[in-house]
């Protein structure tokens, strides 16, 4: 280059110029062109993306569980062939969850049949285990993805969690305990076919906890992982405001749950939305009644798809708000013949607002204390059994 | 329906019909409205006549040509234009209104709704969605059927999807009016929707459900899910609102 002639006499030199603005031009069409079929082509799509917003495709994260899946099965059978092995780590996703069993891989004998029932259980709670059943609820309205979200009280992470000592009952818990429980408080077992949950060693215990044990296999026995139950976001320094939830609910819930918490059925009388109170909700015995517990469900999963999309102000909100509505009564009222303000004391010194007088109403005083004196329930039937009538 | 919900809700869509597209605007970002619209149509149309319908349906009235010419004579539809029959009146009467205020993009269906009156937009939604029409929809995009079930019946949490059921009912026939039915759609039409709901073509979905949904979605995905759904029986009449 350095020795290139600068004659200012040399004849070539228009001609140069128009050489070199043809070639670049003929160099931009050219780059040009092969840029914009390469994009066509879809090249630079997932570089296009930042990092951060690129989501995995379903098929992608299916299969990177089931290859975590498959490479702990592999570890954790060469453990067992050879003690001197590499401890196998459990399956993670993306994210660092555990990844649990899926129950279409379920194993082709009688336990693997059993797991199936409790996924049929789990999922169709309300024609599976109907007669233990006293409202419009399934176990998958709380435990979302067939018990298998994180941050959706998955199963995976409560199967290693009993036996366990509970301050609600005061003993120790038994898996089979800790299901009795949901039926007799969160699926208002009192106003099922049955009065009550199934009883003690029931097939329907056996299944459920088939399930949960399935999912499970390869986590850890240590009743803390990650994404266990619902994530409480911190309490508003000034507290909850049913007033401020009610405007958050209409903004944020009502179009599925209806504006007076009643749910929604369709045409095959199948609830859809579950009611949130009223006599086809869960009742005052029911975790979810708890302010706190209800704000953490909230906030990770509502509205559905749209997880963590309140502030956590808003969840504490709107979860009091739908906990100060009434609802069936504590099965422990009934069985005591308590009144609302003992029932209070006793079983309710939580994040509750059972006993308070909301609206003008004493929330819990939907009975009169005793079995004797509770008003005829009105037996449910699907809106077409209605129209037929 | 609480009034105390419906009343402000009903007032401001009222307020946004009275005062047309630009008004329309700011009904769109209004999620409350967005999520109630279609139950107040519903409400709006209760004692109108489906009959009343039916001569513009199947003949059209001056430069508005007929429904039926492209939606068949029995709300069947065919390729890219949807199945209307069984669909909630709630439902259809917001999405002319959508067309009409223009939040929801067709030239042609914004020709046809700018220049239908509100009765006969109601009275529109009632004919159709008293109609009951077997299924004329295959899958033809050729989708997985199996991802298709499988998002249909269980969505897939680990790319936030929840399922189409959970709110489009068990049998995809919608729930109640907001909530349309899914089930016997033209999968091109599906599809075609499931690609609008991303490039913001469309946008009039509640608390923005679907453009959430869509997003998650791989182009496999919607063509799995589109085509399962057609194979699906067609809803029943829907009951109308008295």
């Amino acid at each position: 280059m350095t020795d290139r002639p600068t004659d200012p006499n040399r004849t070539d030199t228009g001609r140069t110029t128009w050489r070199r603005v043809l070639g670049a031009t003929a160099g931009a069409v050219v780059l040009f062109a092969g840029g914009a079929w390469l994009y066509n082509a879809g090249i630079f799509g997932p570089l296009l993306q930042p990092a951060a917003q690129r989501i995995d495709t379903g098929a992608e994260r299916a299969a990177q569980n089931a290859e975590a899946r498959r490479a702990w099965l592999e570890a954790r059978q060469a453990k067992t062939a050879d003690p001197a092995a590499a401890t196998p780590s459990w399956p993670t996703d993306a994210e660092g969850y555990f990844v649990p069993n899926r129950v279409e891989d379920a194993p082709d004998t009688p336990f693997g049949d059993s797991v199936r029932r409790g996924h049929e259980l789990f999922t169709n709670t309300q024609t599976a285990a109907a007669d233990y059943v006293g409202n419009g609820l399934n176990c998958v309205n709380c435990h979302l993805g067939a018990g298998t979200k994180p941050h959706a009280a998955p199963m995976y992470a409560a199967a290693g969690e009993y036996p366990a000592f509970r301050g609600k009952n005061q003993r120790i818990n038994t898996m089979e305990d800790r299901v009795h429980g949901c039926f007799t408080y969160s699926m208002n077992a009192q106003s099922s076919a049955n009065g009550g949950p199934p009883e003690a060693g029931h097939q329907i215990y056996k299944d459920i906890e088939s399930y949960f044990y399935f999912l499970a296999e390869g986590a850890p026995l240590e009743g803390n992982l990650p994404g266990r139950s619902y994530p409480v976001p911190p309490k508003p320094e000034d507290g909850w405001d049913v007033a401020a939830g009610e405007t958050v609910y209409e903004e944020n819930c009502a179009v599925c749950h209806g504006t007076d918490g009643e749910g929604r059925q369709d045409i095959n009388g199948r609830w859809i939305f579950p009611a949130l109170w009223g006599d086809n909700s869960f009742n005052w015995g029911a975790g979810m009644h708890r302010v706190n517990t209800a704000a953490g469900f909230i906030k990770a999963n509502m509205p559905l798809g749209h997880g963590y999309s309140l502030t956590d102000e808003e969840a504490w909100d709107v979860a009091a708000f739908v906990n100060s509505h009434e609802r069936p009564p504590d099965p422990r009222q009934i069985r005591d013949g308590l009144s609302v303000a003992e029932t209070d004391a006793r079983f309710h010194q939580h994040q509750s607002l059972y006993g308070e007088v909301i609206r003008g109403d004493l929330l819990g005083d939907n009975v009169l204390g005793s079995p004797e004196e509770q008003p005829p329930r009105v037996p449910r039937v699907s809106r077409q059994e209605a129209a037929a009538e | 329906m609480k009034a105390h919900a419906v009343k402000p809700a009903a007032a401001l869509l009222a307020a946004g019909l009275a005062a047309g597209p630009a008004a329309a605007q700011v009904l769109d970002e209004d999620l409350p409205d967005e999520s109630y619209a279609a139950e107040i149509y519903a409400e709006r149309g209760a004692g109108i006549a489906p009959e009343r319908a039916r001569t513009l349906a199947e003949k059209g009235r001056g430069e508005i040509w007929a429904c039926a010419s492209c939606h068949g004579i029995d709300g069947g539809g065919g390729g890219n234009v949807p199945r209307l029959a069984g669909l909630s009146s709630g439902y259809i009467a917001k999405q002319l209104n959508a067309y009409a205020e223009g939040v929801r993009l067709n030239d042609n269906m914004q020709y046809v709704a700018e220049r239908l009156t509100d009765d006969e937009k109601l009275a529109l939604a009632r004919y159709y969605a008293s109609m009951e029409t077997p299924s004329e929809a295959e899958a033809e995009l050729e989708g997985d059927l199996r991802r298709g079930r499988e998002l249909a019946v269980n969505g897939d949490w680990n790319i936030g999807v929840p399922s189409c059921f959970s709110c489009h009912g068990s049998s995809g026939w919608g729930v109640e009016q907001a909530f349309p039915g899914l089930a016997a759609q033209h999968p091109s039409y599906t599809y075609t929707q499931l690609a609008a709901w991303v490039d913001g073509r469309r946008k009039n979905s509640p608390l923005m459900l679907m453009q959430q949904v869509a997003h998650a979605l791989s182009d496999a995905d919607k063509r799995a899910v589109s085509d399962y759904l057609a194979t699906l029986p067609a809803p029943p009449a829907q009951e109308l609102p008295q």
